[in-house]
């Protein structure tokens, strides 16, 4: 699978400045969030820190979803049924990861089982970052669930392309 | 999102609505903006990609770095490196949006379910194929022995409209000849008009 463009849903949340800097080592990444002040001011920081970044701001998420090769949404976008609605169109076929760190508790089964009928032809995987290191905003170990074999690898090789080491759980 | 697609299968097999809703889950909606890629050389073509809206070109390069345009596609056409698409094996093609486009696309595995799950859907592919290789006979027999006018003549028929969203030098490169010859050509056609 050719994977060019990601599309992050809720981009400013901790975790997903973070990625969006790792992610745009290689991928074209489109932002999305409901906080458009926190996006401009991620948006201007990115520009600075990496200007040869293929980043841009999306004020549709729809559009986002559409243009995205995968789609991952982060903390509290995961539980959004409204934003799970827009997209299901188009995230069909798609890989839609899944990111809901310590502080928005959520167990896998119940993250999928509230997603899949939201989501049904697309493909779910979570990703969490591994316990082992003290650090969440340096931890590069990282867990992939999903129920499709297929799906976990690609996932993989999304994140070892910008240096993440997938961990078993 | 499928009116293209449910238009070009309706010209040659009908589907019930309950059938068009199920072909809908086997498709990957794919927004691709001018000069994005679906397909580069020396990877495998994962997709059959059917043009809702825009314009693809399909091309190879040549050891001295041109390009020659294989094929181009427009709305209501499909696209893809059929040989890898079917075998997984290396493509030597490039596709490329000539213009931002909105492609609905089918892997191979989604392609064989759908053909399972539509049977109906199967027969259309069958008829894509045979009307693909009747054009590629015919694109094989206008190469070797059309004048270039005539190239350029069938051209604007096979293709209505595209002249005014490609440049020509794809126009050129697609028919075989330097954009210089084309442009000429043309001219010559316009003068007697």
């Amino acid at each position: 699978m050719l994977v060019q463009t990601i599309a992050i849903i809720g981009a400013t949340e901790e975790s997903g400045i973070f990625l969006a800097k790792q992610l745009a080592e290689r991928f074209s990444v489109l932002l999305f969030d409901e906080e458009t002040e926190k996006l401009l001011i991620l948006h201007d920081h990115m520009s600075r820190i990496k200007p040869l970044a293929n980043v841009e701001l999306m004020n549709c998420v729809r559009e986002a979803s559409w243009e995205a090769d995968v789609i991952i949404v982060l903390g509290y976008c995961c539980t959004n049924i409204e934003i799970a609605n827009t997209i299901q169109k188009f995230a069909t076929g798609k890989i839609v990861i899944l990111i809901a760190e310590e502080d928005y508790p959520i167990s896998t089964l119940s993250l999928f089982g509230n997603l899949q009928p939201l989501l049904p032809h697309s493909k779910l995987a979570r990703v969490s970052r591994s316990k082992t290191r003290g650090n969440v905003a340096l931890n590069k170990e990282i867990c992939i669930e999903s129920i499709d074999t297929e799906v976990r690898e690609a996932v993989g090789h999304i994140f070892s392309d910008v240096g993440y080491a997938v961990v078993s759980n | 999102m499928f009116e293209q697609l449910f238009k070009s299968i309706q010209e040659k097999v009908i589907l019930s609505e309950a059938e068009q809703e199920l072909c809908k889950t086997f498709f990957i909606p794919k927004k691709l903006r001018k000069k994005q890629f679906l397909l580069q050389e020396g990877n495998s073509s994962t997709y059959n990609a059917f043009i809702e809206k825009g314009v693809l070109r399909s091309y190879t390069v040549d050891e001295k770095g041109n390009e020659h345009l294989v094929q181009f596609a427009i709305e209501g056409w499909w696209i893809s490196d059929l040989y890898s698409f079917l075998s997984g094996s290396v493509s030597s093609y490039n596709i490329e949006a000539v213009e931002n486009s909105e492609l609905l696309l089918l892997t191979t595995t989604s392609r064989e379910a759908l053909m399972d799950a539509v049977p109906m859907f199967e027969r259309y592919q069958r008829i894509l194929l045979q009307n693909a290789y009747i054009a590629m006979q015919t694109r094989i027999s206008s190469t070797l022995t059309e004048t270039a006018e005539e190239k350029y003549i069938n051209f604007t028929t096979t293709y209505p409209g595209i002249i005014q969203r490609v440049p020509q030098h794809m126009v050129a490169s697609y028919l075989g000849l330097t954009p210089e010859t084309l442009s000429r050509i043309r001219k010559q056609i316009a003068v007697r008009k």
